[in-house]
């Protein structure tokens, strides 16, 4: 820090750093903030039709639900997008980094798939043959994989105080669901390992997302990425998951979608949801460039105590006492990493020369 | 079709070498228009810097009427260079003359 000695250009140095280190985890706040009001439409929208009717039992048809329900879900995001887009005069560059396939957006596709059909149908997976609870704390470990891999694949730098601010926050987020779990967990079930695997492979899928889309907006802006993104999610939905569904499994897919547009409550839902995730998403992508996947990831975790927040306020039950105990520690957590030094977040990768051409 | 901006930022600083913000934000002027805006040009600068794909050579405190501005002098890095290579970017001049230091 600068010291009153200091010359006038080295204090407008350090509040530069200081200024652009609080953007970075302002966004990352609003990330988790969105991300938590996202709940409350998305679990309204299972008491409405044609959703509500589907018996709890019947996991094939759901998980069919929540495909059509995710593919509609992401062509409002994609409105959202273009609309935020549209205003900031973004739109052409949104063109040119989308038809630049091969040198770029080719990582946005992949952070689609990574975020999209991996982390969600790991997710249903895991909600559906283990619980709810289950598939939130396993969700809740995706920072590290996105730090681990940023650490690997571009030399992203996290500092001690960051790591341990991250550790923090998880741990409260595990105080928050995790006593949950012990009525949850049943060895006996059968397909009881189909949920595990599903938890990885939404705690892997999130977690890579970040690292390879922020792979990508090394040469591309951050609000475009996003739109690029789901672009590419509406492709997946639409040309291999829902056709595959309806062809392969046999799942009334074109009847489920017809009957959640015909809904205006169902309709009304999604639209409110695909609003919260849409800037959402974009303040995660913006706080990636400013200070790091592992930073951004981790503070946007946040979302547990959120989440729960705005459910309580919604349905009027208040939380455990436990939430209080995991309130305390991801605060706790954020402040200590909110107390890092800018200049520690100033470069967030290691200059060593990157082996081979490509990373 | 043009570059995306990050990209033509890059660009614009391998085959020129490096230089101030001013001088690229009015480079973009002349590339893209009334869509680049100055605190979005400054942004991406400062976005490509946290990356390490172009750093900080020199910085100055400019006053204008009564109001100090901080501004700084970018250049590309062989790190940068390299991402520019795996993007499909030209390099120009630098992928020769080795401009990035």
């Amino acid at each position: 820090m600068p010291t009153k000695s200091s010359t006038p250009l080295q204090r407008a140095l350090a509040r530069h750093l200081l200024r652009k280190q609080r953007w970075g985890f302002a966004w990352a706040l609003w990330t988790a903030l969105l991300w938590g009001i996202w709940y409350v439409p998305a679990t309204a929208l299972w008491f409405e039709t044609p959703y509500s009717a589907i018996p709890l039992a019947n996991t094939g048809l759901r998980v069919a639900a929540t495909a059509v329900m995710t593919w509609i879900h992401a062509i409002a995001v994609f409105g959202f997008l273009s609309l935020w887009n549209g205003v900031l005069g973004r739109l052409p560059d949104y063109a040119r980094t989308l038809v630049r396939f091969r040198g770029i957006s080719r990582w946005y596709a992949l952070a689609s798939l990574c975020g999209g059909p991996l982390a969600i149908f790991g997710s249903c997976l895991a909600m559906g043959f283990v619980g709810p609870v289950f598939a939130a704390v396993t969700s809740l470990f995706y920072p590290v994989v996105g730090a681990v891999l940023a650490r690997l694949w571009y030399r992203e730098r996290i500092s001690t105080r960051a790591a341990a601010g991250m550790a923090i926050i998880i741990l409260g987020g595990v105080v928050i669901y995790g006593p949950g779990l012990f009525g949850e967990l049943d060895e006996r079930h059968p397909l009881a390992w189909l949920g595990y695997l599903g938890g990885v492979m939404s705690a892997l899928g999130w977690g890579s997302e970040g690292a390879v889309a922020s792979r990508a907006m090394d040469v591309s802006d951050p609000d475009v990425g996003i739109h690029c993104r789901f672009s590419f999610e509406v492709l997946f939905w639409s040309l291999l998951v829902l056709p595959a569904l309806a062809w392969l499994g046999g799942f009334p897919i074109a009847e489920l979608a017809h009957d959640s547009l015909a809904n205006p409550r169902a309709l009304l839902w999604i639209v409110l949801a695909a609003a919260c995730h849409a800037y959402c998403y974009t303040a995660f992508y913006k706080s990636f460039s400013l200070i790091g996947v592992g930073r951004g990831e981790a503070i946007g975790n946040l979302y547990a105590v959120f989440a729960l927040m705005f459910i309580a306020v919604f349905t009027l039950q208040l939380p455990a006492w436990y939430f209080i105990v995991g309130l305390v520690l991801t605060v706790a957590g954020s402040f200590v990493m909110f107390s890092e030094p800018a200049e520690s977040v100033a470069a967030l990768r290691d200059p060593a020369p990157a082996i081979g051409g490509g990373q | 079709m043009k570059l995306p901006q990050k990209g033509w930022l890059l660009t614009a600083l391998a085959r020129g070498g490096p230089a101030w913000d001013e001088e690229l934000q009015r480079g973009a002027n002349a590339e893209y228009g009334s869509e680049t805006r100055r605190g979005a040009i400054r942004l991406a600068l400062e976005e490509l810097a946290a990356a390490g794909l172009v750093q900080h050579c020199s910085e100055r405190l400019d006053s204008t009427g009564g109001r100090s501005r901080l501004s700084f002098r970018y250049r590309l890095t062989p790190f940068g260079l390299e991402r520019m290579r795996d993007t499909g970017l030209d390099t120009g001049k630098a992928m020769h003359g080795g401009e990035a230091q």
